[in-house]
């Protein structure tokens, strides 16, 4: 069926049907690898005007409207979270190469399909990951002028505390729920590092062991947004940073508060 | 040999954050450098001078804007994808733990006091970050208006 629509149409030219929905599935992809809702709009308009047609897209972080050429009307719900900054890059390469005709609606439209339907790209392995965070955990160490050892407790905690937040979060629905023991989790661990005595002061490690888990992408895309004037989004992810934040807090709050 | 640590955790821990939260492979190097550069200059200006802290984190911040202009421009990258893990290591975080921590402790004041510090420092990197980009825009558009003036006469 696909094949022969697009047997007929002329190269370079979509179907308004097979336009509108392909706009809203990178739309959605774009929105769920966490891009700013202006780079949205502007990457969908101009994949739009790249194959000939009107399009106009308007995102807030939870719908997704499209209008193509002044007469059909699309919308999709779209979810907050997740982050995958493989996935901008990647269509963001795709949109520039069908600006300049290096590459074909169709083959674009096949991309986007398969992208749509996987919903991931190339993924580092979990425990690159969970090195990464160790050597995130470490940088305020130095700014606190700590001895060597330190840099070490702070690398194996901070993996610790990003492996509970990453298995609880694949696991349960509710959102801010891993975070909270995580960051109860890590201050047990740092209490526990002071009370065996290998530690004088558990405060440093704490701090380095939460940065893996900071909402640096919320934080960085509300801003901007807000700068950009979309103050509707701006405002959801500023609520949603400060939600994950505040999580972070009272799980250590509450394990200083008991122990 | 402080100096050489410093450059070393910084492109570390920025590559480090790029890894969690899967940046693309080919951006890997830029990252690096944009975060041990901007980290060491922080680091600099906060333990070695007597500047104020906001001063340090606005000039850390600025030097990650105009990086990321420069090699987004460069690399056709996204610049979000290069300010993202650079930005994690400039956050607050010793700040915002004060803060929950003083409240623990029914320290309001000193809960209070850093709970401003932590958005002070916050809205001086967000204005660091915004620099380059405005300056940037402004310029264009001079050169934009000086061309069509050229073109009509």
């Amino acid at each position: 069926m696909k094949e022969i629509t697009t047997n007929k149409l002329p190269e370079n030219k979509l179907s308004e049907h097979e336009l509108s929905d392909l706009c809203l599935k990178t739309a959605y992809l774009l929105v769920n690898g966490g891009a700013e809702t202006y780079r949205v709009e502007d990457t969908v308009e101009r994949i739009g005007a790249s194959l000939g047609s009107d399009v106009k897209c308007y995102v807030t972080v939870t719908a997704i409207f499209i209008e193509i050429n002044h007469k059909s009307y699309k919308f999709i719900k779209a979810r907050l979270g997740g982050t995958n900054l493989q996935m901008i890059d990647e269509i963001n390469t795709m949109s520039r190469q069908l600006a300049v005709k290096t590459m074909t609606a169709d083959g674009f439209k096949r991309h986007i399909d398969h992208l749509y339907k996987y919903k991931r790209t190339s993924d580092f392995p979990f425990t690159i990951k969970a090195i990464g965070a160790g050597f995130v955990s470490m940088a305020p160490m130095l700014l606190f002028e700590m001895p060597l050892y330190y840099f070490i407790y702070c690398f194996f905690v901070g993996i610790i505390g990003y492996t509970i937040s990453y298995t609880l979060s694949k696991l349960s629905m509710l959102p801010y729920a891993d975070l909270f023991i995580a960051g109860f989790i890590i201050a047990l661990l740092g209490i526990l590092l002071k009370r065996v005595g290998l530690i004088t002061q558990y405060h440093t490690i704490i701090i380095g062991a939460i940065m893996p888990l900071v909402p640096g992408v919320a934080i960085t895309n509300a801003i901007r947004e807000l700068v950009m004037r979309h103050a509707l989004s701006s405002m959801v992810k500023f609520l949603d940073s400060l939600l994950v934040a505040s999580s972070i807090g009272f799980g250590i709050a509450s394990a200083l508060i008991i122990f | 040999m402080d100096i050489f640590l410093n450059v070393l955790l910084g492109g570390l821990s920025a590559v480090g954050f790029s890894l969690i939260t899967n940046a693309p492979r080919r951006a890997a190097g830029i990252i690096g450098i944009t975060g041990a550069l901007s980290w060491t200059v922080f680091y600099i200006l906060k333990n070695y001078s007597h500047m104020n802290i906001l001063i340090a984190n606005y000039v850390g911040a600025f030097i990650i804007g105009i990086l990321a202009y420069y090699f987004a421009r460069m690399y056709h990258l996204p610049e979000n994808i290069i300010v993202i893990p650079c930005l994690v290591n400039l956050v607050p975080g010793g700040n915002a733990y004060r803060t929950i921590l003083y409240m623990v402790q029914s320290n309001y004041n000193g809960s209070i006091n850093q709970g401003l510090q932590t958005f002070l420092i916050a809205s001086f990197i967000a204005i660091g970050l915004f620099t380059t980009p405005y300056f940037a825009a402004s310029i264009n558009r001079i050169k934009m208006i000086r061309e069509k003036r050229n073109r009509t006469n």
